[in-house]
């Protein structure tokens, strides 16, 4: 089972949400990032590429072999995918959210009730 | 190549050279696509000099960091629990009183408007710079450095990096401090 301990960083979080089951160039991760909040995270490139640096360092995701992206015409782009250890980091977060908000539902209904 | 991305592949140079080597080209084309972005937005200069404002902010937080992280390795995780701790801020943090070592420019600042009263200089006296006094603007700058600063020693471990933060920040930050009103008040007298 996923372990909870040790939360990852918001913008790690987002970023290997973002990343799923497919893969994606840095582009593509924030647009998803941005679609997946609402707008309200728009990753800025030193940012980005800062996570991802240490991502890549610590095994959770890993950079796929460059090539164009077929939806836009221009050069060859770097793709990541979420490694093995990438894949149980995200699941160990979402069941971590997942948690949080199952307990503080029956306040947050209280409180809009 | 627009003068936007010009400018942003010049400031590109705060980050260190490994990591523009690895990420540079990347981040020229992530800034252009946000650019094209932003132009298609309908927002017209006002969105253009948002994502201007982010970009900054960013590189103000990110370059420096990367910096320090060059003197501050960390291990390389075997698993995944291991990578996990990576991100971790308890496992990076620094006793307190380290990082209250950062706030010794905002106390310099405190002390020396406490000592000149209400006719302080650095906020009566022309010249004025963006419709604001200059000592004004000057101060934001410098508490600008010494936020930077603090951000540097929170996030390091190392002592080497956390001396270098010191040096190149919060010192500077400190000294500036102190000159701002001398000068401020040798331009005034200067312009009367």
């Amino acid at each position: 089972m996923a372990s909870h301990r040790s939360p990852l960083s918001a913008t790690a979080t987002y970023i290997l949400l973002a990343l799923g089951p497919g893969e994606r160039h840095g582009y593509g991760i924030m647009s998803e990032v941005a679609a997946q909040t609402g707008g309200a995270v728009r990753l800025a490139p030193g940012t980005l590429y800062t996570n991802i640096k240490r991502l890549v360092a610590a095994g959770l995701i890993e950079e796929r072999e460059q090539r164009a992206d077929p939806d836009r015409d221009d050069q060859r782009r770097r793709y990541y995918r979420l490694t093995a250890a990438g894949q149980q980091a995200a699941v160990s977060e979402v069941t971590r959210m997942r948690t949080l908000v199952a307990r503080a539902r029956p306040w947050i209904g209280e409180l809009k009730g | 190549m627009t003068d936007h991305q010009r400018l942003y592949r010049r400031l590109l140079r705060f980050y260190p050279a490994d990591f523009r080597r690895e990420y540079g080209d990347e981040m020229r084309r992530l800034f252009a696509e946000q650019l094209w972005d932003a132009r298609q937005s309908g927002g017209g200069r006002r969105a253009i000099f948002g994502l201007w404002m982010r970009t900054i902010v960013d590189l103000a937080v990110t370059a420096p960091r990367q910096h320090l992280e060059r003197l501050d390795r960390v291990p390389q995780p075997v698993n995944g629990s291991a990578a996990v701790r990576l991100f971790d801020r308890r496992r990076r943090a620094r006793p307190l009183w380290q990082v209250l070592l950062g706030y010794i420019p905002l106390l310099v600042f405190i002390t020396q408007r406490l000592a000149a009263g209400p006719r302080d200089v650095l906020f009566t006296k022309p010249p004025e710079m963006v419709g604001l006094p200059l000592g004004v603007v000057v101060v934001a700058l410098e508490l600008g450095l010494m936020m930077i600063g603090v951000v540097a020693l929170w996030s390091t471990s190392s002592a080497r990096a956390a001396a270098l933060s010191l040096l190149f920040f919060t010192v500077p930050a400190a000294v500036l401090l102190v000159a701002t009103p001398v000068l401020i008040g040798v331009l005034h007298n200067l312009k009367t």
